[in-house]
């Protein structure tokens, strides 16, 4: 179904172009919300909020090819609101990090369940240490395929700055995952594709 | 001819190293500048050929081209997961709590719709805190431009209205016999009122009071005996007192709630307390 009629049809109040929206949408709002939370829990409730959102706010976006970038920046929106949240509250439990490393060998957790690729995982977790702007670089734009410019009007910055951005952070990244042992000599997972030629 | 082994290599290297470290320092930052634009075929042929001649003696760099080519189909990839079965359940189910968008918004057409979107625009409005202020700044300038300003349609008109008032009712013509049918009106509903409806409390307060009468006079008493035992320094008194005065209390509290409607039936065979 054309996204213009669709979104006419869900502002018009039609329950089940409504459901075919939550449905198209899902999948890749909670991906961009576990990128930026890393749990699975949160990402859960987050996107349940971001869902109701927009659905209060789906007469702002008046124009059916602007409404990726504009959801894109509702979810920016809501995580650094959560983040934010998050940094503010305490610490769920205090376990020291070698206790830990034990509890998460003892057995596979609900988001290994959920991302079953470990390669996938390694990525999210080193996702999670880079700096803030070039994790939303390779959410926004290696991920999620958002062009520089509408990368550039999420993130509210000038076009260069993601330009400059989008290789230094994949390669930031790349660091980031052989530091954690993903690289091709570290105890990761193996790379599918050899050395690039 | 003698082909280099490891050993000779290494030299080699150590020799590159030392010299880069004396010169130019590593050239690992520039390779991996480059390395995304590899990964992506993007390269001019010298570009390439002096990345590719870093990486075979850079095992650091190697590792990230690595990496990097297979995050070139890993990412996209990525884009999208499956919350699970529930998720769009869940959704629907709150968003169907939600005021209805046919009804908030769209069906609605003409002055129907018209009227809708401006009662919504007055509902945003009066919910800012400010508004009760820049409300009563607006009525002061209307107030003010029509019946104080040089010229106003309605100059003299406050002073009219404050001289009614302070002549009274009789400075009114008509307004005295209003008044006075109004008066009697509202002599005639307060005195419904005091009959039906405080007539009916009182009642019933008097009868929660007679019915506890003795049950008060006995809490009295153990609330005082408590005290004297604590005055005396007989906490064994106190004590056997505060136990009767929670059991006062029980007696209190069923007698006063106890609906006036349902007279208590002794239970035939037992004796009534």
């Amino acid at each position: 179904m054309d996204q213009t009629e669709l979104l006419n049809r869900c502002r018009q109040g039609d329950e089940l172009a409504w459901e075919m929206l939550v449905r198209q949408q899902q999948g890749r709002v909670c991906a961009m919300i576990y990128g930026y939370l890393g749990d699975r829990d949160e990402t859960l409730d987050v996107a349940q909020e971001i869902f109701v959102r927009l659905y209060r706010k789906l007469d702002q976006c008046t124009d059916a090819a602007r409404f990726g970038p504009w959801l894109a920046s509702i979810v920016r929106n809501a995580c650094l609101d959560h983040l934010r949240r998050r940094k503010a509250r305490p610490p769920r439990q205090d376990i020291p990090a070698a206790e830990m490393t034990s509890l998460a060998s003892a057995g596979p957790t609900p988001e290994e369940q959920w991302y079953r690729t470990s390669r996938r995982r390694l990525v999210h977790r080193a996702l999670q240490d880079l700096s803030e702007i070039n994790r939303e670089v390779i959410l926004l734009k290696d991920i999620q395929g958002l062009p520089l410019e509408q990368v550039a009007e999420v993130l509210e910055v000038p076009v260069g700055t993601v330009k400059s951005r989008v290789s230094r952070a994949r390669v930031e990244l790349a660091q980031a995952i052989i530091a954690l042992g993903g690289g091709p000599g570290g105890s990761g997972p193996a790379p599918a594709t050899e050395a690039v030629s | 001819m003698r082909r280099p082994d490891d050993r000779d290599r290494r030299r080699d290297e150590d020799l590159v190293r030392g010299i880069l470290d004396r010169t130019s320092g590593p050239a690992c930052g520039r390779c991996l500048e480059r390395l995304p634009a590899l990964a992506r075929d993007d390269l001019d042929p010298v570009d390439r050929a002096l990345v590719q001649g870093h990486l075979e003696h850079c095992g650091a760099c190697r590792a990230v081209a690595v990496v990097l080519g297979w995050l070139d189909s890993e990412l996209p990839a990525m884009a999208e997961v499956d919350p699970g079965s529930g998720f769009t359940a869940a959704v629907l189910a709150r968003t169907r709590r939600l005021p209805s968008r046919a009804a908030a918004a769209g069906n609605l057409t003409g002055g129907a719709g018209l009227m809708d979107r401006v009662g919504r625009w007055w509902e945003q409005r009066i919910q800012r805190p400010l508004f009760v202020w820049q409300a009563a700044y607006a009525l002061t300038l209307v107030l003010v431009l029509l019946t104080a300003a040089p010229g106003a349609p309605l100059r003299g008109v406050p002073g009219q209205v404050l001289s009614t008032v302070q002549a009274g009712p009789g400075g009114v013509p008509m307004l005295g016999p209003v008044l006075a049918v109004a008066d009697q009106g509202l002599a005639a509903g307060t005195g419904f009122l005091k009959q039906e409806v405080w007539g009916g409390i009182q009642g019933s307060l008097d009868r929660r009071c007679d019915r506890t009468a003795t049950v008060r006079r006995a809490l009295d008493r153990d609330l005082r005996g408590t005290w004297r035992g604590i005055r005396q320094g007989r906490p064994g008194h106190s004590l056997i007192s505060l136990r009767s005065v929670g059991s006062d209390l029980g007696s209190f509290w069923r007698l006063w709630w106890r609906h006036d409607s349902i007279p208590r039936q002794p239970t035939p065979g037992r004796r009534p307390s």
